[in-house]
This record gives C-alpha cells, sequence and structure tokens, in this order.
C-alpha cells in the first residue's frame, strides 16, 4: 500500500486557504451600493484614480498621499494631513482598512456613503483643493480616461462617477489577515502568550476597551468624547448638530493594523500605542463631555504592555503589501 | 431615471401653482452688485479691512432660493425655484465664467448687475422683496448623488463632511505675518440659512415695478463680512486660523450676522 505524503507547502497553503476562508465567514458580506455594484474595470479605474496626483489642484497630491498602503493606508506618521501648497489640515488621516464597512465617515460621521465621502478630501481647500467642473473637464482631456469611464460608465466622466470608481477601489481594502484573524481560525501559535493575556484584558471590563472596540473590525461605530484635552478645540459631532454636548465627540476608529497607523486620535495629537494606553489608563483629561466610559483602569504596566502586544496582533502584514492595492503600473 | 431634476420639479410646481393671474405673468431678474464699500468688487483685487488686514476675492458662490414678492398688504408671491450664483477670477480658476451644465447656474465676469434669480411673477406694483440664502431644507438632506445642479456633486457646494450643501461659499486670500494665507468662509446647515428681507409696507421708500421691463438690483457688501468680530471684539481678525478658515464652527454666529447685514437695495 503506497503511503502519500503531502508537502509541507500544500499542508500550510490548506492552513492558510482554511483561515482566509474563517475570516471571510466571521466577516458580514461586503455592503456594496445597490447604485455603484463592484466590477473589475471599475476597481482597477478607481484604483487608479485613487494614485493620480491630477486629481489635485496643483498636481501635486492624490488620495494615495495621505493613505500609504505601508501605513495601512494611513498617512505615514503624519499627525494631520498636509494639502496643497504645505497647508496643513486639523485631522489624522484615518487607514482605510475595511472601510466598505464603515457606517459613516469623517472623524464626525457627517457623510453617509464612500461615494459622498470622497468630496471632501478632493474639493477641500486644505488638501487636494480641486473644483468639481475643473477636475471633470482636466480628465476629459486625458484620452485613457475617456476611455477607462466610458467603459465603465455609460454617462463617462462626471464628478460622481470619479467618486465612484474610488469608493469601489477602496471597498476592496479588506485587511483579514492579521495574527489575531489566524488565533481566531484556530491557530493557538498565531499570538504570543502576552498578546493572549492582552486579549482577554482587551474584552473584559478590567481593560475595558471592548466596549468601544468591538466586532469583527473593532469598532462600534459609536461616537464619544475620550477627554483628549480639556476643552474641545475641534467641535467634532458638534460641528453638526450645534449641540454643546455634543462637542469633542468622534467616532470610534477601528483598530486593525492600529500598529502602523500612529499617531492616534482625531487629531494625532498621541504619538504611540504607550501614550495612547496611558491616556486611558488615566481615564482622560477631565473634559466637560467626556464619556462616561471614561474612567482610570488601574492597570500595571505589564497589563498595559500585554495589551500593545495584543494591538500589535491586529497587523496584517499582507495586506500592506498586497499588489492588487498597490500604485497601479 | 434616479436623477432628480430639481429645476423641472420648480417648473412643474410653478405651473400647477398658477392662478387666474397666469396671462398676467411677465419675467423679472434678481440681480446683485458685489461691492467693497462704495465701490465695485475687483476680483483678485486686494483691499483692507476696518482693522487694517489684506484680503483678496477669488471666489463667491451662493444659493438663492425661497424668493418672495412682498405686495402692500403685507402678503407674498412666493416664485418657486433654487439657483446658483457664482463668481470667480479667472486669474485662479481655469473654468471661471464658463457656464455649468444642467441647471440655473451664473457666472459672472463682472460683478455687476449680473443675475441672480429670474422670477416669473405677476405684473404689478410691490413693496418689496424677501429671499433666503441658502438651499431649502427639504432639498438640502437628500442624497447628493442623486441630484442634479445647481444641486449635485458637480455644484462644488456640496458639504462632503456635513449632510447637506455649503449655503455662502467665499474664498479668497490675506497675508499673516508677511505671507499669503487663503481665507475663506463657507456658510451652511440649516441653522444659518440667510433670511435677506428688502421691502417696506409703512413707507414708500421701496418699489418694485414688476412690467416685464424693468429688474431689481441688490447689493452685497463684502467689506461688513468683517465688520465685528466674534465675542465682542470690534473687527475680524483675519489674522487668526479660527477667523481665516472657517467651515461653520463656534465663530459662524457672528460671521452670520455680519453678513446678514451686508446687503441692501440698490437705489
Amino acid at each position: 500500500m503506497q503511503t502519500f505524503l503531502l508537502p509541507s507547502r500544500v499542508i500550510i497553503g490548506v492552513l492558510l486557504l482554511g483561515v482566509m476562508v474563517f475570516a471571510q465567514v466571521y466577516f458580514p458580506v461586503l455592503p456594496v451600493p445597490k447604485d455603484n455594484p463592484q466590477t473589475p474595470e471599475k476597481i482597477q479605474l478607481g484604483r487608479k484614480l485613487f494614485y493620480d496626483t491630477r486629481l489635485s489642484a496643483d498636481d501635486s497630491l492624490s488620495c494615495s498621499s495621505c493613505h500609504q498602503q505601508q501605513f495601512a493606508f494611513s498617512n505615514a506618521g503624519n499627525a494631520v494631513s498636509t494639502g496643497i501648497r504645505g497647508q496643513k489640515g486639523s485631522r489624522n488621516a484615518p487607514s482605510l482598512g475595511n472601510v466598505a464597512w464603515r457606517k459613516s465617515y469623517f472623524w464626525e460621521g457627517g457623510s453617509p456613503s464612500l461615494e459622498l465621502q470622497a468630496m471632501g478630501p478632493l474639493t477641500a481647500h486644505d488638501e487636494m483643493a480641486i473644483e468639481p467642473r475643473v477636475l471633470v473637464a482636466k480628465l476629459q482631456a486625458i484620452p485613457e480616461y475617456q476611455k477607462a469611464f466610458s467603459r465603465v460608465f455609460p454617462e463617462g466622466i462626471t464628478m460622481l462617477n470619479v467618486t465612484k470608481a474610488i469608493a469601489s477601489f477602496e471597498r476592496t481594502l479588506v485587511t483579514n489577515r492579521s495574527a489575531y484573524d489566524k488565533y481566531r481560525a484556530g491557530d493557538e501559535k498565531a499570538m504570543s502568550v502576552a498578546a493572549v493575556r492582552g486579549m482577554e484584558l482587551f474584552f473584559g471590563e478590567s481593560g475595558d476597551c471592548f466596549h468601544c472596540h468591538n466586532g469583527f473590525n473593532f469598532t462600534t461605530e459609536t461616537l464619544h468624547n475620550t477627554g483628549l484635552k480639556k476643552t474641545n478645540p475641534d467641535l467634532g459631532l458638534a460641528r453638526i448638530t450645534n449641540r454643546p454636548e455634543d462637542a469633542g465627540k468622534f467616532k470610534t476608529p477601528t483598530l486593525r493594523n492600529v500598529a502602523l497607523t500612529a499617531p492616534y486620535m482625531h487629531d494625532g495629537s498621541i504619538a504611540t500605542l504607550e501614550k495612547a494606553l496611558e491616556h486611558y489608563n488615566k481615564g482622560g483629561e477631565d473634559n466637560p463631555n467626556v464619556d462616561m466610559l471614561m474612567r482610570p483602569l488601574g492597570l500595571s504596566k505589564t497589563e498595559i504592555n500585554d495589551l500593545i502586544e495584543f494591538l500589535k496582533a491586529l497587523t496584517d502584514v499582507e495586506f500592506t503589501r498586497d499588489p492588487r492595492f498597490s500604485a497601479p503600473k | 431615471m434616479k436623477k432628480i431634476l430639481v429645476g423641472t420639479v420648480f417648473m412643474v410646481a410653478s405651473v400647477f401653482g398658477l392662478s387666474s393671474a397666469q396671462n398676467n405673468m411677465v419675467k423679472h431678474d434678481l440681480k446683485i452688485n458685489l461691492r467693497v464699500g462704495n465701490a465695485p468688487l475687483e476680483l483678485g483685487k486686494t483691499y483692507k479691512t476696518s482693522a487694517g488686514a489684506e484680503y483678496s476675492v477669488d471666489l463667491l458662490k451662493f444659493y438663492v432660493s425661497n424668493v418672495q414678492l412682498v405686495k402692500a398688504d403685507g402678503s407674498s408671491h412666493s416664485v418657486p425655484g433654487l439657483s446658483l450664483t457664482s463668481f470667480e477670477n479667472a486669474a485662479t480658476n481655469s473654468m471661471a465664467g464658463k457656464m455649468l451644465e444642467g441647471g440655473q447656474v451664473y457666472n459672472a465676469k463682472t460683478t455687476q448687475a449680473q443675475t441672480m434669480f429670474s422670477i416669473s411673477a405677476p405684473a404689478g406694483d410691490y413693496k418689496g422683496v424677501r429671499f433666503e440664502i441658502g438651499v431649502p431644507k427639504e432639498l438640502n438632506h437628500r442624497d447628493a448623488s442623486t441630484v442634479a445642479m445647481p444641486l449635485g456633486l458637480e455644484s462644488g457646494m456640496f458639504w462632503a463632511w456635513n449632510p447637506g450643501y455649503i449655503f455662502f461659499r467665499i474664498e479668497g486670500k490675506t497675508m499673516v505675518d508677511g505671507k499669503t494665507q487663503p481665507w475663506l468662509l463657507h456658510m451652511g446647515t440649516d441653522n444659518w440659512r440667510l433670511n435677506i428681507n428688502q421691502f417696506d409696507l409703512t413707507t414708500n421708500k421701496i418699489k418694485v415695478l414688476v412690467d416685464g421691463k424693468n429688474s431689481t438690483t441688490v447689493q452685497l457688501d463684502l467689506e461688513k463680512i468683517f465688520a465685528k468680530g466674534p465675542n465682542g471684539a470690534a473687527s475680524w481678525d483675519l489674522s487668526q486660523p479660527a477667523l481665516r478658515v472657517m467651515h461653520g464652527g463656534p465663530n459662524v454666529g457672528q460671521a452670520y450676522l455680519n453678513l446678514l447685514g451686508a446687503w441692501s437695495l440698490a437705489q
């Protein structure tokens, strides 16, 4: 009787496939709007637009300038974005990992869709600063874009179609191959012992992270004032509601790839994971609108280190190298 | 067809809203002069605020809606419709002066006597006009990706971070510590819709003759945008970042009051 020994590479491949399948199972179905279905051609067009500096007023910036793949599509260590002519914004560019599942966009959650969100950085004076009709005219003068848009959209190049294509590409930016995902899929060695201890703290009342950073994407999509400062120089949600009690409330970000997305908070004012955890361990600053969940945690140095190890286990290195997401050749 | 043609909606509404006065309906343009004090605004020219700060204006865009002609008895004739008027400096915008497609949109190379709204109304003598600078609430929160000009994404007035439109948008340059810096005021949200009232029921100082031949011209004095600063300050300080770049925010109330006082009827 002949014995078949499977090559180790095949076994590893099968295991990896199992992990990926599991990850996709525990992730909800990719949400795609009915009026903007995903097609390979549209995704490629969106990818090209995402990396094209001609989308800014002076041809100096693209979406990828502030959303860089090696940093999980965040802003390469910069606290705030730098727009055309060196203008500084006031907010930290968030990671685009799993952005398709976000319920709303911008730090105060004022935009309901990826398509509409894209209008913000494209047109903001201190970001890409381009007028919609100037952009449309600019793209219409580029034969390559004329062809690409006509293949994807019957009406050709319009502002809405620009944002639809970019949104389609952004929806493909799925990150689900971290050590945590593999651990959750059954690979008990995927995370270190310290990271497992950190995970237990994270999902327990003592660490108390899970009330806001929960679910497959580590966010409940809710807005909170985390007592970052004693006052609220950036109004956050109150910019929309005009209610004083909403001042300083911002959306809970995903923690996937958080070790790659420093600095932290809506204004990038906390430089490291260690300092972010110190902030939460302290219970934040005494802000009039601080969330009731903010309280001194009393975590030890070892516990903080364990939490950091767990947060590092949320890094998906493959996501940062995946050629499907990189700049088109 | 998914697109909601706002202009068409209003046209249909106006047709169904016609009374027996239909035969007497005439056209009457509501025009605007942009001023800086007593002088016509020149886009790109450097001016000074009362506090001595240099500034120029490169772009001004605003929505006009809820236009009403006020009658002698205090009632009014409402004119349906929404218009977007845009003034752009050709030196800073390659598309300046080009008409946008698909809506009641005007661009102007000059800043005087430009039509900002076309009125259709029964002929007669009116005691004035009132209108709003803004998008009506029922239109302000629709999905911007499904509406056509003058709303929609192409308008350049969709406020991506906020569900709604910029009602009034002015942008230009100023000098801070010897460096040229952008300044801008973007005003929107339902709380900050400007109600402009230019009518007089007690005297005969204001007369609006709607006869198909004349037009009514209002003036917007941009100098008055800087009339007062927030929190009791005597003037608007453009050197402060929070007052130089405003997308709504804590100081918008004073900007709103300043802007409200900047309108008048041209004599």
